[in-house]
Protein backbone atom coordinates (compact mmCIF):
# COMPACT_ATOMS: atom_id res chain seq x y z
CA UNK A 1 0.00 0.00 0.00
CA UNK A 2 2.77 2.34 1.03
CA UNK A 3 4.75 1.33 -2.04
CA UNK A 4 1.81 2.11 -4.29
CA UNK A 5 1.29 5.59 -2.89
CA UNK A 6 4.96 6.47 -3.33
CA UNK A 7 4.86 5.21 -6.91
CA UNK A 8 1.77 7.26 -7.70
CA UNK A 9 3.32 10.39 -6.17
CA UNK A 10 6.47 9.95 -8.25
CA UNK A 11 4.25 9.52 -11.30
CA UNK A 12 2.44 12.79 -10.56
CA UNK A 13 5.80 14.57 -10.30
CA UNK A 14 7.05 13.24 -13.63
CA UNK A 15 3.78 14.30 -15.22
CA UNK A 16 4.62 17.97 -14.69
CA UNK A 17 8.39 17.67 -14.97
CA UNK A 18 10.13 18.12 -18.27
CA UNK A 19 13.06 15.76 -18.10
CA UNK A 20 15.93 16.14 -20.51
CA UNK A 21 18.32 13.41 -21.38
CA UNK A 22 22.00 14.19 -20.90
CA UNK A 23 22.44 14.09 -24.64
CA UNK A 24 19.88 16.80 -25.38
CA UNK A 25 21.20 18.89 -22.47
CA UNK A 26 24.62 18.80 -24.04
CA UNK A 27 23.14 19.63 -27.41
CA UNK A 28 21.35 22.72 -26.07
CA UNK A 29 24.51 23.89 -24.33
CA UNK A 30 26.44 23.44 -27.56
CA UNK A 31 23.85 25.40 -29.57
CA UNK A 32 23.94 28.21 -27.02
CA UNK A 33 27.71 28.22 -27.16
CA UNK A 34 27.71 28.38 -30.96
CA UNK A 35 25.13 31.16 -31.03
CA UNK A 36 27.25 33.16 -28.58
CA UNK A 37 30.28 32.78 -30.83
CA UNK A 38 28.26 33.73 -33.90
CA UNK A 39 26.91 36.84 -32.17
CA UNK A 40 30.43 37.71 -30.99
CA UNK A 41 32.12 37.48 -34.38
CA UNK A 42 29.08 38.31 -36.49
CA UNK A 43 28.18 41.64 -34.93
CA UNK A 44 30.80 43.72 -36.73
CA UNK A 45 30.10 42.17 -40.16
CA UNK A 46 26.40 42.87 -39.47
CA UNK A 47 27.17 46.56 -38.72
CA UNK A 48 29.22 46.70 -41.92
CA UNK A 49 26.44 45.10 -43.95
CA UNK A 50 23.87 47.60 -42.64
CA UNK A 51 26.21 50.46 -43.57
CA UNK A 52 26.73 48.98 -47.01
CA UNK A 53 23.04 48.41 -47.69
CA UNK A 54 22.01 51.88 -46.48
CA UNK A 55 24.31 53.68 -48.90
CA UNK A 56 22.80 54.19 -52.33
CA UNK A 57 25.99 53.88 -54.37
CA UNK A 58 27.09 50.59 -52.67
CA UNK A 59 30.75 51.27 -51.86
CA UNK A 60 33.29 48.48 -52.25
CA UNK A 61 33.87 46.23 -49.23
CA UNK A 62 37.49 47.33 -49.00
CA UNK A 63 36.61 51.00 -48.65
CA UNK A 64 34.05 50.14 -45.98
CA UNK A 65 36.52 47.99 -44.06
CA UNK A 66 39.48 50.31 -44.21
CA UNK A 67 39.67 52.94 -41.48
CA UNK A 68 42.14 54.90 -43.58
CA UNK A 69 40.88 57.55 -45.97
CA UNK A 70 40.86 56.41 -49.57
CA UNK A 71 42.66 58.75 -51.91
CA UNK B 1 38.88 64.40 -25.78
CA UNK B 2 36.00 62.45 -27.27
CA UNK B 3 36.92 59.57 -29.53
CA UNK B 4 35.60 59.91 -33.08
CA UNK B 5 32.91 57.30 -32.40
CA UNK B 6 31.73 59.20 -29.30
CA UNK B 7 31.66 62.35 -31.40
CA UNK B 8 29.54 60.62 -34.05
CA UNK B 9 27.16 59.42 -31.36
CA UNK B 10 26.77 63.02 -30.19
CA UNK B 11 26.13 64.13 -33.78
CA UNK B 12 23.51 61.40 -34.08
CA UNK B 13 21.79 62.60 -30.89
CA UNK B 14 21.90 66.15 -32.19
CA UNK B 15 20.34 65.24 -35.51
CA UNK B 16 17.45 63.34 -33.92
CA UNK B 17 16.92 66.09 -31.33
CA UNK B 18 17.78 63.97 -28.30
CA UNK B 19 18.71 66.16 -25.35
CA UNK B 20 21.55 64.48 -23.46
CA UNK B 21 21.60 67.14 -20.74
CA UNK B 22 18.18 65.94 -19.66
CA UNK B 23 19.50 62.52 -18.59
CA UNK B 24 20.23 62.01 -14.89
CA UNK B 25 23.70 60.54 -15.39
CA UNK B 26 24.79 63.74 -17.18
CA UNK B 27 23.70 66.07 -14.36
CA UNK B 28 27.32 66.57 -13.25
CA UNK B 29 28.79 66.38 -16.76
CA UNK B 30 30.29 69.89 -16.62
CA UNK B 31 32.18 69.44 -13.36
CA UNK B 32 33.29 65.95 -14.40
CA UNK B 33 34.74 67.37 -17.62
CA UNK B 34 36.72 69.94 -15.63
CA UNK B 35 37.85 67.84 -12.69
CA UNK B 36 37.61 64.17 -13.59
CA UNK B 37 39.13 64.28 -17.08
CA UNK B 38 41.25 61.31 -18.04
CA UNK B 39 44.94 61.51 -18.86
CA UNK B 40 46.22 59.36 -21.73
CA UNK B 41 48.54 56.56 -20.66
CA UNK B 42 51.39 55.73 -23.02
CA UNK B 43 51.19 56.42 -26.71
CA UNK B 44 47.90 56.06 -28.54
CA UNK B 45 47.14 56.58 -32.20
CA UNK B 46 43.59 56.82 -33.46
CA UNK B 47 42.71 56.96 -37.12
CA UNK B 48 39.08 57.27 -38.18
CA UNK B 49 37.27 57.62 -41.42
CA UNK B 50 33.66 58.35 -42.22
CA UNK B 51 33.26 56.06 -45.22
CA UNK B 52 29.75 57.13 -46.11
CA UNK B 53 27.06 59.23 -44.44
CA UNK B 54 25.75 56.05 -42.84
CA UNK B 55 28.90 54.28 -41.74
CA UNK B 56 32.27 55.03 -40.19
CA UNK B 57 35.31 53.07 -39.18
CA UNK B 58 38.10 53.63 -36.70
CA UNK B 59 41.44 52.02 -35.96
CA UNK B 60 43.35 52.45 -32.70
CA UNK B 61 46.84 51.42 -31.68
CA UNK B 62 48.25 51.85 -28.19
CA UNK B 63 51.22 50.59 -26.22
CA UNK B 64 49.80 49.96 -22.79
CA UNK B 65 52.04 47.17 -21.39
CA UNK B 66 52.13 45.63 -24.86
CA UNK B 67 51.07 46.82 -28.29
CA UNK B 68 47.36 46.40 -28.68
CA UNK B 69 44.76 47.79 -30.97
CA UNK B 70 41.11 47.89 -31.82
CA UNK B 71 38.91 48.17 -34.87
CA UNK B 72 35.55 49.89 -34.65
CA UNK B 73 32.63 50.24 -37.03
CA UNK B 74 29.51 52.33 -36.74
CA UNK B 75 26.25 52.39 -38.62
CA UNK B 76 23.52 55.00 -38.40
CA UNK B 77 20.16 54.64 -40.12
CA UNK B 78 19.94 58.41 -40.63
CA UNK B 79 22.66 60.19 -42.63
CA UNK B 80 25.18 61.91 -40.36
CA UNK B 81 25.79 65.03 -42.40
CA UNK B 82 26.57 67.37 -39.51
CA UNK B 83 29.98 65.84 -38.71
CA UNK B 84 33.43 67.25 -39.27
CA UNK B 85 36.91 65.77 -39.48
CA UNK B 86 39.73 66.71 -37.13
CA UNK B 87 40.91 69.33 -39.63
CA UNK B 88 37.93 71.64 -39.29
CA UNK B 89 36.17 70.51 -36.09
CA UNK B 90 35.88 73.19 -33.42
CA UNK B 91 37.63 72.25 -30.18
CA UNK B 92 34.46 72.97 -28.20
CA UNK B 93 32.79 70.03 -29.99
CA UNK B 94 35.78 67.70 -29.78
CA UNK B 95 36.55 68.16 -26.11
CA UNK B 96 34.27 67.77 -23.11
CA UNK B 97 34.02 71.12 -21.36
CA UNK B 98 31.45 73.54 -20.02
CA UNK B 99 27.96 72.57 -21.14
CA UNK B 100 25.51 75.40 -21.47
CA UNK B 101 22.13 74.07 -20.36
CA UNK B 102 19.43 75.30 -22.69
CA UNK B 103 16.11 76.49 -21.26
CA UNK B 104 13.10 74.24 -21.89
CA UNK B 105 11.67 76.25 -24.77
CA UNK B 106 14.73 76.07 -26.98
CA UNK B 107 15.01 72.33 -26.56
CA UNK B 108 11.32 71.91 -27.28
CA UNK B 109 11.69 73.73 -30.57
CA UNK B 110 14.63 71.57 -31.53
CA UNK B 111 12.71 68.38 -30.80
CA UNK B 112 9.69 69.43 -32.81
CA UNK B 113 11.76 70.11 -35.87
CA UNK B 114 13.05 66.55 -35.93
CA UNK B 115 9.90 64.50 -35.81
CA UNK B 116 10.69 62.79 -39.10
CA UNK B 117 13.50 60.69 -37.60
CA UNK B 118 11.14 58.71 -35.38
CA UNK B 119 12.49 55.20 -35.76
CA UNK B 120 16.18 55.65 -36.28
CA UNK B 121 18.91 53.39 -34.99
CA UNK B 122 22.64 53.40 -34.41
CA UNK B 123 24.85 50.35 -34.14
CA UNK B 124 28.44 50.36 -33.00
CA UNK B 125 30.92 47.55 -32.61
CA UNK B 126 34.54 47.55 -31.53
CA UNK B 127 36.84 44.56 -31.42
CA UNK B 128 40.04 44.63 -29.38
CA UNK B 129 43.22 42.80 -30.33
CA UNK B 130 44.78 40.65 -29.04
CA UNK B 131 42.07 38.74 -27.17
CA UNK B 132 39.20 39.58 -29.51
CA UNK B 133 36.98 41.20 -26.88
CA UNK B 134 33.89 42.81 -28.37
CA UNK B 135 32.28 46.04 -27.29
CA UNK B 136 28.86 46.55 -28.82
CA UNK B 137 26.23 49.24 -28.58
CA UNK B 138 22.78 49.57 -30.04
CA UNK B 139 20.55 52.63 -29.91
CA UNK B 140 17.04 52.11 -31.19
CA UNK B 141 14.48 54.86 -31.17
CA UNK B 142 11.07 53.42 -30.30
CA UNK B 143 8.96 56.55 -30.42
CA UNK B 144 9.47 60.30 -30.57
CA UNK B 145 10.67 60.51 -26.96
CA UNK B 146 11.65 56.94 -26.16
CA UNK B 147 14.75 54.99 -27.02
CA UNK B 148 16.32 51.68 -26.17
CA UNK B 149 20.04 51.64 -25.48
CA UNK B 150 21.92 48.38 -25.14
CA UNK B 151 25.60 48.22 -24.26
CA UNK B 152 27.44 44.97 -24.15
CA UNK B 153 30.93 43.62 -23.57
CA UNK B 154 31.64 40.12 -24.77
CA UNK B 155 34.92 38.50 -23.91
CA UNK B 156 35.45 34.73 -23.71
CA UNK B 157 38.05 35.28 -20.98
CA UNK B 158 35.68 37.14 -18.70
CA UNK B 159 33.41 35.51 -16.16
CA UNK B 160 30.05 34.64 -17.80
CA UNK B 161 31.44 35.82 -21.14
CA UNK B 162 31.04 39.50 -20.34
CA UNK B 163 28.24 41.79 -19.33
CA UNK B 164 25.26 43.58 -20.80
CA UNK B 165 23.34 46.67 -19.75
CA UNK B 166 19.96 47.71 -21.13
CA UNK B 167 18.49 51.21 -20.79
CA UNK B 168 14.94 52.14 -21.69
CA UNK B 169 14.92 55.92 -21.78
CA UNK B 170 12.03 58.31 -22.02
CA UNK B 171 13.17 61.88 -22.53
CA UNK B 172 10.67 64.72 -22.59
CA UNK B 173 11.31 68.42 -22.24
CA UNK B 174 9.77 68.55 -18.78
CA UNK B 175 11.18 65.30 -17.40
CA UNK B 176 13.11 62.18 -18.29
CA UNK B 177 12.75 58.63 -17.00
CA UNK B 178 15.01 55.61 -17.36
CA UNK B 179 14.70 51.93 -16.58
CA UNK B 180 18.00 50.10 -16.41
CA UNK B 181 18.88 46.44 -16.21
CA UNK B 182 22.36 45.02 -16.03
CA UNK B 183 23.32 41.35 -16.11
CA UNK B 184 26.16 42.16 -13.75
CA UNK B 185 24.79 41.34 -10.23
CA UNK B 186 21.29 41.42 -11.84
CA UNK B 187 21.18 45.13 -11.23
CA UNK B 188 17.87 46.94 -11.62
CA UNK B 189 17.67 50.69 -11.68
CA UNK B 190 15.23 53.56 -12.08
CA UNK B 191 16.36 57.09 -12.79
CA UNK B 192 14.34 60.22 -13.28
CA UNK B 193 14.99 63.89 -13.75
CA UNK B 194 12.48 66.68 -13.52
CA UNK B 195 12.88 70.25 -14.73
CA UNK B 196 11.26 72.62 -12.27
CA UNK B 197 9.39 75.76 -13.23
CA UNK B 198 6.36 76.52 -15.29
CA UNK B 199 6.12 74.51 -18.47
CA UNK B 200 6.75 76.66 -21.47
CA UNK B 201 4.50 75.94 -24.36
CA UNK B 202 6.11 76.08 -27.77
CA UNK B 203 3.07 78.00 -29.03
CA UNK B 204 4.03 81.02 -26.91
CA UNK B 205 5.93 83.67 -28.80
CA UNK B 206 9.57 83.49 -27.56
CA UNK B 207 9.67 87.29 -27.39
CA UNK B 208 7.00 87.33 -24.66
CA UNK B 209 9.11 85.30 -22.24
CA UNK B 210 10.97 87.45 -19.70
CA UNK B 211 14.46 88.17 -20.91
CA UNK B 212 16.12 87.22 -17.63
CA UNK B 213 14.37 83.85 -17.46
CA UNK B 214 17.09 81.70 -18.92
CA UNK B 215 17.83 79.58 -15.87
CA UNK B 216 17.10 75.88 -15.53
CA UNK B 217 16.53 74.01 -12.26
CA UNK B 218 16.61 70.24 -12.56
CA UNK B 219 16.11 67.74 -9.80
CA UNK B 220 16.74 64.05 -10.22
CA UNK B 221 17.04 60.80 -8.38
CA UNK B 222 18.13 57.23 -8.98
CA UNK B 223 17.22 53.98 -7.25
CA UNK B 224 19.18 50.76 -7.64
CA UNK B 225 18.64 47.24 -6.51
CA UNK B 226 21.11 44.42 -7.01
CA UNK B 227 18.98 41.27 -7.02
CA UNK B 228 21.88 38.85 -6.53
CA UNK B 229 23.40 40.52 -3.47
CA UNK B 230 20.09 42.12 -2.37
CA UNK B 231 21.81 45.47 -1.87
CA UNK B 232 20.04 48.74 -2.59
CA UNK B 233 21.45 52.04 -3.85
CA UNK B 234 20.09 55.55 -3.94
CA UNK B 235 21.22 59.02 -4.86
CA UNK B 236 19.60 62.32 -5.59
CA UNK B 237 20.90 65.47 -7.25
CA UNK B 238 19.96 69.05 -8.02
CA UNK B 239 21.33 71.22 -10.81
CA UNK B 240 20.86 74.95 -11.17
CA UNK B 241 22.09 76.50 -14.34
CA UNK B 242 21.74 80.16 -15.16
CA UNK B 243 23.38 83.08 -16.92
CA UNK B 244 24.54 86.33 -15.46
CA UNK B 245 22.10 89.00 -16.59
CA UNK B 246 24.76 91.67 -16.95
CA UNK B 247 27.54 89.78 -18.71
CA UNK B 248 25.71 86.74 -20.08
CA UNK B 249 28.26 84.38 -18.56
CA UNK B 250 26.77 80.98 -17.77
CA UNK B 251 27.22 79.23 -14.44
CA UNK B 252 26.12 75.84 -13.14
CA UNK B 253 25.73 74.62 -9.59
CA UNK B 254 25.04 71.03 -8.60
CA UNK B 255 24.38 69.28 -5.34
CA UNK B 256 24.43 65.49 -5.21
CA UNK B 257 23.55 63.45 -2.12
CA UNK B 258 23.89 59.76 -1.44
CA UNK B 259 22.11 59.12 1.89
CA UNK B 260 23.14 55.46 2.09
CA UNK B 261 26.85 56.23 1.93
CA UNK B 262 26.42 59.60 3.60
CA UNK B 263 28.10 61.45 0.78
CA UNK B 264 27.37 65.03 -0.20
CA UNK B 265 29.03 66.61 -3.22
CA UNK B 266 28.54 70.19 -4.31
CA UNK B 267 30.03 71.83 -7.38
CA UNK B 268 30.16 75.34 -8.72
CA UNK B 269 31.28 75.98 -12.27
CA UNK B 270 31.42 79.34 -13.97
CA UNK B 271 32.53 80.33 -17.40
CA UNK B 272 34.65 83.30 -16.38
CA UNK B 273 35.30 84.45 -19.94
CA UNK B 274 34.88 83.20 -23.48
CA UNK B 275 38.14 81.25 -23.22
CA UNK B 276 38.19 80.15 -19.60
CA UNK B 277 36.14 78.14 -17.12
CA UNK B 278 36.65 77.62 -13.42
CA UNK B 279 35.23 74.80 -11.36
CA UNK B 280 35.25 73.92 -7.68
CA UNK B 281 33.89 70.88 -5.93
CA UNK B 282 33.49 70.11 -2.28
CA UNK B 283 32.87 66.56 -1.10
CA UNK B 284 31.80 65.72 2.42
CA UNK B 285 30.86 62.51 4.14
CA UNK B 286 28.66 62.94 7.19
CA UNK B 287 29.41 59.45 8.51
CA UNK B 288 33.19 59.70 8.50
CA UNK B 289 33.53 63.53 8.43
CA UNK B 290 36.04 63.13 5.61
CA UNK B 291 36.07 66.01 3.18
CA UNK B 292 37.80 66.95 -0.03
CA UNK B 293 38.12 70.11 -2.04
CA UNK B 294 38.85 69.89 -5.76
CA UNK B 295 39.62 72.79 -8.02
CA UNK B 296 40.00 72.88 -11.75
CA UNK B 297 40.10 75.23 -14.67
CA UNK B 298 40.41 75.18 -18.41
CA UNK B 299 42.00 77.84 -20.58
CA UNK B 300 41.48 77.99 -24.31
CA UNK B 301 43.93 79.76 -26.53
CA UNK B 302 42.85 81.38 -29.76
CA UNK B 303 44.03 80.19 -33.10
CA UNK B 304 46.57 82.49 -34.75
CA UNK B 305 44.59 82.71 -37.98
CA UNK B 306 43.26 86.25 -37.81
CA UNK B 307 41.16 86.05 -40.96
CA UNK B 308 38.71 83.72 -39.22
CA UNK B 309 37.75 86.36 -36.69
CA UNK B 310 36.26 88.54 -39.38
CA UNK B 311 33.39 86.12 -39.83
CA UNK B 312 31.97 86.89 -36.37
CA UNK B 313 29.64 89.83 -36.53
CA UNK B 314 28.97 89.52 -32.81
CA UNK B 315 32.62 89.96 -31.98
CA UNK B 316 32.43 93.59 -33.04
CA UNK B 317 29.24 94.23 -31.09
CA UNK B 318 30.22 92.75 -27.76
CA UNK B 319 33.05 94.95 -26.51
CA UNK B 320 30.96 98.15 -26.42
CA UNK B 321 28.09 96.44 -24.54
CA UNK B 322 30.56 94.98 -22.11
CA UNK B 323 32.23 98.27 -21.34
CA UNK B 324 28.87 99.93 -21.01
CA UNK B 325 27.84 97.43 -18.38
CA UNK B 326 31.08 97.73 -16.51
CA UNK B 327 30.76 101.48 -16.42
CA UNK B 328 27.23 101.44 -15.08
CA UNK B 329 28.64 101.64 -11.62
CA UNK B 330 31.06 104.51 -11.21
CA UNK B 331 32.87 105.60 -8.13
CA UNK B 332 31.98 108.94 -6.68
CA UNK B 333 33.85 110.13 -3.57
CA UNK B 334 34.59 106.78 -1.93
CA UNK B 335 31.09 105.52 -2.79
CA UNK B 336 29.46 103.97 -5.80
CA UNK B 337 26.50 105.23 -7.70
CA UNK B 338 24.65 103.61 -10.54
CA UNK B 339 24.50 105.71 -13.67
CA UNK B 340 20.76 106.22 -14.16
CA UNK B 341 20.98 106.76 -17.92
CA UNK B 342 22.48 103.32 -18.45
CA UNK B 343 20.12 101.21 -16.36
CA UNK B 344 17.32 101.20 -18.89
CA UNK B 345 19.63 100.19 -21.68
CA UNK B 346 20.82 97.26 -19.55
CA UNK B 347 17.45 95.51 -19.55
CA UNK B 348 17.22 95.92 -23.29
CA UNK B 349 20.65 94.44 -23.73
CA UNK B 350 20.12 91.44 -21.43
CA UNK B 351 19.02 89.01 -24.06
CA UNK B 352 21.47 90.37 -26.58
CA UNK B 353 24.32 89.96 -24.12
CA UNK B 354 23.48 86.36 -23.21
CA UNK B 355 23.05 85.27 -26.81
CA UNK B 356 26.10 87.25 -27.89
CA UNK B 357 28.22 85.56 -25.23
CA UNK B 358 26.96 82.12 -26.21
CA UNK B 359 27.52 82.79 -29.91
CA UNK B 360 30.98 84.05 -29.17
CA UNK B 361 31.78 80.86 -27.24
CA UNK B 362 30.37 78.66 -30.00
CA UNK B 363 32.03 80.45 -32.88
CA UNK B 364 35.44 81.29 -31.45
CA UNK B 365 38.27 79.54 -33.24
CA UNK B 366 40.46 77.95 -30.58
CA UNK B 367 43.67 76.11 -31.29
CA UNK B 368 44.33 74.45 -27.95
CA UNK B 369 43.10 74.05 -24.40
CA UNK B 370 44.95 73.61 -21.14
CA UNK B 371 43.16 71.81 -18.33
CA UNK B 372 44.43 71.77 -14.78
CA UNK B 373 42.79 70.04 -11.86
CA UNK B 374 43.89 69.44 -8.32
CA UNK B 375 42.46 67.74 -5.29
CA UNK B 376 43.60 68.69 -1.79
CA UNK B 377 42.81 65.44 0.02
CA UNK B 378 44.12 63.14 -2.70
CA UNK B 379 47.23 65.33 -3.00
CA UNK B 380 47.37 65.06 -6.75
CA UNK B 381 47.49 67.37 -9.72
CA UNK B 382 46.49 66.72 -13.30
CA UNK B 383 47.66 68.68 -16.30
CA UNK B 384 46.25 68.11 -19.75
CA UNK B 385 46.95 69.90 -22.99
CA UNK B 386 44.77 69.26 -25.99
CA UNK B 387 45.09 70.98 -29.29
CA UNK B 388 45.44 70.81 -33.02
CA UNK B 389 48.78 70.24 -34.75
CA UNK B 390 48.29 70.50 -38.51
CA UNK B 391 45.18 68.33 -39.04
CA UNK B 392 45.74 66.03 -36.07
CA UNK B 393 44.24 66.44 -32.63
CA UNK B 394 46.87 65.88 -29.97
CA UNK B 395 46.18 65.24 -26.33
CA UNK B 396 48.99 65.01 -23.80
CA UNK B 397 48.98 65.09 -20.06
CA UNK B 398 50.53 64.11 -16.78
CA UNK B 399 49.18 63.18 -13.37
CA UNK B 400 51.41 63.90 -10.41
CA UNK B 401 50.55 62.56 -6.98
CA UNK B 402 52.27 62.83 -3.63
CA UNK B 403 53.48 59.49 -2.35
CA UNK B 404 51.72 59.00 1.04
CA UNK B 405 54.73 57.31 2.72
CA UNK B 406 57.74 59.19 1.40
CA UNK B 407 55.94 62.48 0.66
CA UNK B 408 57.69 62.86 -2.66
CA UNK B 409 55.87 63.74 -5.85
CA UNK B 410 55.51 60.88 -8.29
CA UNK B 411 54.34 60.71 -11.88
CA UNK B 412 51.32 58.39 -11.93
CA UNK B 413 50.25 58.75 -15.53
CA UNK B 414 51.93 60.20 -18.54
CA UNK B 415 50.93 59.89 -22.12
CA UNK B 416 50.16 61.30 -25.50
CA UNK B 417 47.45 60.48 -27.97
CA UNK B 418 47.05 61.45 -31.61
CA UNK B 419 43.79 61.26 -33.45
CA UNK B 420 42.98 61.89 -37.04
CA UNK B 421 39.59 61.69 -38.70
CA UNK B 422 38.26 62.72 -42.06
Amino acid sequence: MAKESSASSSNSITKYQFTLSDESKERILKVLDYSKTIAHYGFIPFVLYLGWSATSNKPSILSLLSPFPSA
Amino acid sequence: MYTYMEYLQKCYYKSIGWNEDNIYSNITATSNALLEFSIPNGIKIDNSNKTTDYSASSFTLSNQHQINGSLAYLYSSIPLTNTMGTKEISLQDAIAGFKIIEPVLLVNKQLNSNLNSKSSSLLYGRMYFPGSALEAMLIKRISENTQLLIKCISNPHLEKNGTMIVYLQNNKTKYSRELIFSTNELLLGVRCLYNLGSSLNSKINPNLIPKFDNSVVSIGTELWYAARTMSPGLSTALRYSTRSTSTGKPLTMTLAINPILGHVSSTYTVKTSVASTFCSKYDFNFFSYASNLSLGFELYSYSRKKNNLKSFPIKNDLPPTNTEILNQIRSIDNGYQIKPDLVSSKTLNNQAVTTAFQNLVNESDFSSVLKVSTSLNDKMMKLLWEGRCKDILVSTGVKIALNPTTNTPEVNRLGISFSYAC
